[in-house]
């Protein structure tokens, strides 16, 4: 019988694009786009501690597309064999599965490859045209590329730029679709987010534009979304008329440690409240998304962000605390004030904990506080959203309902991932005595599976397309507007009483303040 | 914390329960139960494996254990054992072995389902080489939401995927796991990565030979069942499946190597072969396109075909497997021929 006759036709989609039968039903997480991942500051300590480990373990997992390269781009001196060396080196000691095995190593690493270069030199740039071309025909890349920025945030602008002047931007590439991570800080404040981001326009759409922060990767993050949406018991009281309060708490207990020089000029407000916190604020207060697709999701989350007011710069420190640590113990062990960190000005009036009260002012949530609060060298590390519940209305067990606790849902994101809700019984006995317990859900019990590395699932994700946890232009310069305020009063003024806060200790005196005027507490750390 | 209770003539389900509730008072914070994971076992030589397995498991998600050991007279032992992960959290790992030889199937489903624990799933590993004619297994069916089985390995391979085929058609509201079939899903995996290249996807159309060597039967079996499920081919003898046009696919089908594992799994056309060949390092397999167009050889991690790492996607995945009782119906049809 003719083959070429007779053999029956593999079926295809709507679009006329053949479809693989055997995909059918089978469970994969493997990505089937491929692509040549381009790493800009390939020789800095994110690439070597986080981003080639993710990759590797993308790699293992068999996640990564079957057709895919790397390209490390940096001003260092290397050969292609000397940066697989590096590379090795940096799985070896980074990889949460431990040392390069062979032989998944050698199949790995023969899809990297290196370009010295400088980051202003469009010739330097030009050479990654022919490692395309390389990619392609040895590995099947299919001309995608995937650009990430892990430099220095002073240089994404010349880079964005350069990737237009040699050719390399999405116009350009007539063979497949171009794509560019972008690290945070976008910008340090309103204005260089501006400027940032007219330079990423010129070349990219913001379809083609991935914001990273890496904490919208962490499981738990991801996890508010189902708590809030794949259950019904908790969004028809999600709202101002039983919710008393939130507070989004992001506390560390290490110091600066060797990132004095950059804090010094970034602050608590800059480098966690404006990013993260206000990333998580958008996620427990937006309202429900019409579909899980990224932009449906994305737009929800700028329509809440768009919905809280500025603080007016003359209440500033009425909604507002900052701290700045001074020595104290953390662990058992002494730990030196922020003022005598490596690389901090010895009269430094960089903020290391910050606390912010905000309104949104929506039909869900008009008058709910919702306090956010970051800080290093606090008493514990613990990231959590608290949502307080507001006191019952009607008194039913005699003069002790007074001590009747209001019901807390705690979110809880690190350490201890999971789910607590505070709730009332009844204390066994005679009497009518209440008292709060928890029901806990915690991951690690619940599931039993060790949840990816945040730069994982969002190196994973941008190769998909997926931009659901990326943050979207319109939400990070609302987030500046909102923290605008706050910072240039900050900036302004000298706060006399730092350092206002021990080390180890739960924040300065004024973030207490900040809430008891309000008759509330923060929760303990 | 462990206790022997057996000797009276009844098992004492009460001493049981009350041998738990002291050991869960003991460890004083919250405690963590996920799931209620019930073992048969009726074959000795089974009895320390699949316990150490359900050991295993029951650290790892929280589970109260119950296993069903007909091999041995009217008995029961309680072992609780407890593990801090977190400041307020415990987990309670809790075994009852009960030996049943003797008790009738009513007595048995009677006292899993007092020994229970409420509101969670109720998981059970049969690890029976009969796999569904017992009268316990019906009984117990209705008290259970995924049942697990492993037909690789079994003498009568063939009978054993028939009998799971018979009983998915029943329709039982259960979930249906077989370890064997499961054990396949990367190498499902990688046959389908050669095709997602869409300079390839046609030739699936113009496959003319299937070579699988494994260790033992169900394995082979299995991809052939899900090979000609997908691409709706049909047995048209015992080593030949056809497709609709007619043509036809010879199947060669090879034991070697170790039980349970496969070995390599090739599919030819008249140009091209696409194989997939476990390395020497035995988690990890070469991918090769051979032919009118080559492709570069690709390797792959072989991952996740533990039995531990196959038992908890079994009951993580909670939805029915339209594909699996697909490969399996193709299967009962091609075990009709003679070989």
């Amino acid at each position: 019988m003719p083959e070429t006759a007779t053999a029956q036709k593999a079926p295809a989609a709507g679009d006329g694009h053949v479809v693989n039968p055997l995909r059918e039903g089978l469970e994969s997480d493997r990505i089937t786009d491929p692509c040549t991942i381009v790493f800009f500051g390939a020789s800095g300590d994110l690439f070597k501690r986080m981003l080639l480990p993710a990759l590797y373990n993308l790699r293992l997992g068999d996640i990564l597309p079957s057709g895919f390269a790397i390209v490390g781009y940096s001003r260092t001196k290397f050969s292609d064999q000397q940066f697989r060396d590096y590379c090795k080196l940096s799985v070896d000691q980074f990889s949460r599965s431990g040392a390069a095995k062979e032989p998944m190593w050698s199949d790995f690493s023969e899809r990297i490859s290196y370009i010295t270069g400088e980051f202003t030199d469009t010739s330097d740039y030009r050479q990654l045209q022919q490692k395309f071309a390389e990619n392609e025909k040895k590995f099947g890349t299919k001309g995608n590329v995937l650009f990430y920025l892990a430099t220095p945030p002073q240089v994404f602008p010349t880079i964005v730029a350069q990737i237009k002047s040699a050719g390399l931007d999405p116009p350009s590439n007539t063979k497949g679709w171009t794509r560019i991570i972008i690290e945070k800080p976008f910008g340090t404040d309103l204005a260089s987010a501006r400027s940032l981001q007219a330079e990423v326009e010129k070349v990219f759409d913001e379809s083609q534009v991935y914001r990273i922060d890496h904490y919208l990767g962490k499981e738990p993050v991801q996890d508010i979304m189902a708590l809030r949406f794949a259950n019904m018991i908790f969004e028809p009281i999600w709202n101002r008329r039983y919710i008393d309060g939130v507070q989004i708490t992001a506390a560390e207990t290490l110091g600066v440690e060797l990132r004095g020089a950059y804090y010094d000029h970034a602050g608590t407000l800059r480098d966690m409240i404006q990013n993260h916190v206000i990333n998580l604020l958008a996620l427990v207060a937006m309202e429900p998304p019409v579909s899980g697709d990224a932009d449906a999701i994305r737009n929800e989350k700028f329509k809440v962000l768009s919905a809280i007011e500025p603080i007016a710069s003359d209440e500033v420190f009425q909604r507002t605390a900052r701290g700045q640590y001074g020595p104290g113990v953390i662990d058992g062990k002494p730990v030196a004030a922020y003022r005598s960190e490596k690389d901090v000005a010895p009269d430094s009036n960089t903020e290391t904990y910050a606390a912010v009260e905000l309104y949104i002012d929506n039909w869900r949530w008009a008058g709910v506080p919702f306090y956010l609060r970051s800080g290093k060298r606090l008493a514990r590390k613990i990231s959590e959203i608290a949502v307080r519940f507001s006191a019952i209305p009607h008194r039913l067990f005699g003069e002790r309902s007074d001590e009747i606790e209001a019901n807390v849902l705690v979110m809880k994101i690190e350490p201890d991932e999971g789910v607590t809700l505070r709730f009332n019984a009844k204390v066994p006995g005679p009497k009518n005595h209440i008292r709060g317990v928890n029901m806990d859900f915690n991951y690690g019990t619940g599931f039993g599976i060790e949840s990816s590395p945040a730069y994982e699932r969002l190196i994973g994700d941008a190769i998909r397309g997926d931009a659901t946890l990326f943050t979207r232009w319109d939400a990070v310069q609302r987030a500046w507007q909102i923290v605008t305020p706050i910072l240039e009063t900050w900036q302004a003024t000298t706060d006399s009483s730092f350092p206002n806060y021990a080390a180890g200790g739960q924040g300065p005196p004024s973030a207490d303040r900040l809430l008891a005027a309000d008759g509330h507490a923060w929760r303990r750390i | 914390m462990e206790a022997h209770l057996s000797g009276a003539a009844t098992i004492d389900l009460a001493a049981i329960q009350e041998q738990l509730k002291a050991a869960r008072s003991r460890e004083g914070a919250a405690t963590a139960t996920t799931m209620n994971f019930v073992v048969y076992i009726d074959d000795r030589s089974l009895h320390d494996r699949a316990l150490e397995r359900a050991e295993h498991f029951a650290q790892k998600y929280p589970a109260r254990v119950v296993v069903l050991d007909a091999t041995r007279a009217k008995s029961a032992d309680v072992a609780s054992s407890a593990r801090h992960v977190t400041e307020s959290a415990t987990i309670n790992a809790e075994r009852i072995e009960l030996g049943i030889a003797g008790l009738s199937p009513k007595e048995v489903s009677s006292s899993i389902n007092s020994l229970r624990v409420g509101d969670i799933p109720d998981v059970l590993w049969w690890t029976s080489r009969s796999l569904a004619k017992a009268a316990l297994f019906d009984e117990m069916l209705p008290l259970m939401d995924v049942l697990i089985v492993d037909s690789s390995g079994l003498d009568l391979a063939e009978t054993a995927i028939c009998e799971l085929s018979a009983f998915a058609q029943r329709g039982h509201p259960i979930l249906l796991r077989d370890l064997a079939y499961m054990r396949l899903s990367p190498w499902q995996d990688m046959v389908a990565q050669f095709f997602d290249d869409p300079n390839f996807v046609n030739e699936l159309t113009r496959i003319e030979r299937i070579e699988i060597s494994s260790g033992s039967a169900a394995e082979a079996c299995y991809l052939i069942g899900w090979l000609a499920s997908r691409l709706q081919w049909t047995p048209c003898s015992r080593f030949e499946l056809c497709d609709s046009t007619g043509r036809h696919i010879r199947v060669l089908d090879e034991r070697r190597g170790e039980m349970r594992r496969v070995l390599r799994v090739a599919l030819s056309t008249h140009e091209q072969t696409f194989a997939a060949e476990l390395t020497d390092s035995a988690d990890t397999v070469c991918l090769t396109v051979t032919g009118t167009k080559s492709v570069a050889k690709r390797c792959t991690p072989l991952h996740h075909i533990d039995n531990m790492s196959l038992l908890e996607k079994a009951f993580l995945f909670s939805s029915r497997d339209e594909v699996f009782e697909a490969s399996l119906r193709v299967l009962c049809d091609l075990f009709k021929f003679d070989r």
